[in-house]
């Protein structure tokens, strides 16, 4: 149900003005207005404002730098309060109406799968790095390309632990949602090369707050792992009705639904052995991530989430992109991502240039351990062991 | 056993759904006024007590006599400078203040962002759950459950063996015969009003515990309320906790039964059934 509408617009050269002041002279001209709808209220709040954050970061050291082509960005931003429909109308707007420069993708598979229809509409290449849905780039699209690691990446890691571990039957769970059931089909393919099976499938209302009669069906068809789908809203109802069904499946994993840090927060000790997933590895010791991470704290006062690095590098190819295309021009700036490889935050960037499905970025397993996250999978870049199995609720 | 299980989760579903409607009705009961802000303080008083606890740490449940009495003040305030002021005759009196409960709801749904951001929030406490034998009686829900139990039934006490409890009903049966045997009505209605807001935030304290939750949310509450208390009778406090009972029973046996994503379609159907076959809800009075 729709509430209020907070559209708000900010130009992030207004936001600095100390420096803008500060920009060195090639800096001429008007700034490139680079546009983008993004979740801030509305059930995917919680990742929305992670994305937006990480858009604004990056315009904001870039300005300091000079900007892209000698020009200034600025960002053109509004609320879509997680409503496809109104995302739609959102980049329409921001097309015909601000005439912004270039947009950029919103949050969410459920608002990208749309918007990206408008996005090939207008010519206008649009960098998605809020989706690991595949399907959307495989309608023969030609200017959008993903800025996350495809939704395969998503399962491969947990479903290799489980079969380390000798188990076999899986059950699925997760919100009415196009990325929870673009991760629930995804599935099948991973399992079978790990010689798993599918016990039991099920979706949720996408604002559902009881999933106790889901869980004693889960509990009913015995699986090994439950992989729920989940987003933050669900995940700490699920987890909070797992326990008080004194249920203790070997591995439980909650998908980006338990990735924000701040998770702990809501979930409290009951957060311990549920795995999840990220785009980015937060503890990776190279120069770029840890000044990411000061200077997302200065701006922001809170740890950045992978929602956050993932736009934020997005934003790196886009400026890539930039350089190598010379201008504006749609055509040549959608080419230019189609075919640039660059090292980003989160990994090195690489689509194919056909269908603009991402091929170099990977993903990551977290699990919460003593109420910290920490990286299992994969194993080069992993911080600790996975915890195996998921420990009793009577044991804690 | 999975019977006795989803039969005990339903009652507990019931009790959580009859406690965050419990507001609602007294306000309704009493003063005829449909108040659809009401779900947007059982989510501010949540939203609070998470608030509370993530940065300071403070156990939700101390929290409570200030949730009480913050909801009772705002509530005595809102009746006060807005409420009262709406014209006197019935008819029209419903229909404006259903429009001034619809403005105040984005009131303090807007407030609730600027002041808690959109995060969803929820409190770790009394996550656990009571084992007897194979069975599992999660705590947090039995608290709400027996709160919203002995809080209806207190109600109903009050409203029938007190002072005030005749003059609300008398308030509530004719206004102008009130006025005229000398009740106040004005500071009846205000009582009523503050009562209902004050019963809403402590709601929304207990569940902080149970949902993950953020300022916009409260429109489902507001909508649980209304099923909750049309199908067990509006204004009837032991019907509406039977009413709950029922929708929480449907729900947890729907699910279970015939798909989560379904089974959200059984309380509205209920609903509809209600309204069709015993329009005053299943302990209503009969129109008069």
């Amino acid at each position: 149900m729709q509430r209020s509408r907070f559209i708000r617009t900010v130009s992030a050269a207004a936001v600095t003005p100390a420096l803008a002041t500060a920009v060195p002279a090639q800096a001429q001209g008007a700034p490139i207005t680079i546009g983008a709808s993004l979740s801030l209220t509305g059930i995917f709040a919680d990742g929305g404002k992670y994305s937006l954050e990480g858009y604004q970061l990056w315009i904001k050291q870039q300005n300091a730098k000079g900007g892209v082509l000698g020009r200034q960005i600025a960002l053109k931003f509004y609320d879509d309060q997680s409503e496809p429909a109104t995302g739609v109308r959102l980049y329409e707007r921001l097309i015909n109406e601000d005439k912004v420069d270039i947009i950029m993708g919103p949050y969410g598979t459920a608002i990208t799968a749309p918007a990206a229809n408008v996005a090939e509409r207008y010519k206008m290449p649009m960098i998605c790095p809020e989706t690991a849905d595949v399907v959307m780039f495989q309608r023969g699209f030609k200017y959008i390309f993903q800025g996350l690691g495809p939704v395969q990446t998503y399962l491969y890691g947990v479903l290799q632990i489980a079969k380390d571990h000798g188990f076999k039957k899986l059950a699925l769970i997760g919100p009415d949602t196009a990325f929870s059931h673009a991760l629930v089909n995804a599935v099948p393919e991973v399992a079978r090369g790990f010689g798993q099976g599918i016990v039991f499938t099920e979706f949720y209302p996408a604002r559902a707050s009881d999933f106790a009669s889901v869980i004693e069906k889960v509990k009913a068809a015995s699986p090994d792992v439950v992989l729920a789908m989940a987003f933050p809203n669900d995940a700490i109802g699920v987890l909070r009705q797992l326990k008080q069904s004194n249920y203790a499946p070997k591995m439980f994993y909650e998908a980006v639904g338990a990735s924000d840090p701040r998770f702990v927060e809501s979930a409290g000790k009951d957060v311990n052995g549920v795995f999840s997933v990220t785009a980015w590895d937060p503890d990776a010791r190279t120069p770029e991530n840890e000044s990411f991470k000061t200077s997302y704290r200065a701006e922001f006062k809170r740890e950045p989430d992978y929602h956050s690095a993932s736009n934020y590098s997005s934003l790196e190819v886009l400026a890539a992109a930039l350089k190598r295309a010379g201008s504006l021009d749609r055509e040549k700036l959608r080419d230019a991502i189609a075919t640039t490889h660059v090292k980003t935050l989160i990994g090195n960037w690489r689509v194919d240039p056909r269908t603009g499905i991402q091929l170099g970025y990977t993903s990551y397993i977290l699990q919460w351990q003593n109420g910290k996250q920490v990286i299992v999978y994969p194993g080069n870049v992993a911080h600790g062991k996975p915890l195996v199995p998921f420990p009793a609720w009577s044991s804690r | 056993m999975i019977l006795l299980q989803l039969a005990i989760n339903g009652v507990l579903l019931g009790g959580v759904l009859a406690l965050s409607a419990l507001g609602f009705n007294i306000v309704f009961g009493v003063m005829r006024v449909v108040n659809l802000a009401h779900g947007d303080f059982v989510v501010l008083a949540a939203v609070f007590a998470a608030f509370g606890f993530a940065q300071f740490g403070v156990n939700p449940l101390l929290l409570l006599p200030l949730t009480i009495v913050a909801g009772f003040a705002a509530g005595a305030l809102i009746h006060h400078v807005l409420l009262r002021r709406l014209p006197g005759e019935v008819a029209s009196a419903e229909a404006s203040s259903l429009t001034l409960t619809f403005g105040l709801s984005y009131f303090l749904t807007g407030a609730g962002l600027a002041a808690f951001g959109g995060r969803f929030v929820s409190v770790p406490y009394l996550t656990g759950a009571f084992r007897v034998g194979e069975v599992s009686v999660p705590q947090a829900r039995l608290l709400a459950f027996v709160v919203a139990v002995v809080l209806s039934l207190g109600f109903a006490l009050l409203l029938r063996s007190t002072a005030l409890g005749r003059a609300i009903r008398a308030t509530s049966q004719n206004l102008d015969g009130a006025l005229a045997c000398g009740v106040d009505v004005d500071r009846v209605r205000t009582l009523a009003f503050a009562i209902g807001t004050a019963v809403a935030t402590a709601a929304g304290t207990l569940m902080s515990f149970l949902y993950n939750l953020n300022a916009q949310q409260g429109v489902l509450f507001t909508v649980n309320a209304f099923a909750v208390v049309v199908i067990g009778g509006l204004g009837n406090y032991t019907g509406a906790v039977i009413g709950a009972l029922i929708l929480g029973l449907t729900e947890s046996f729907a699910s279970y039964f015939m798909g989560a994503t379904l089974a959200e379609a059984a309380p509205y159907l209920l609903f509809i059934l209600v309204l069709l076959f015993a329009p005053g809800g299943l302990r209503g009075r009969r129109a008069a």
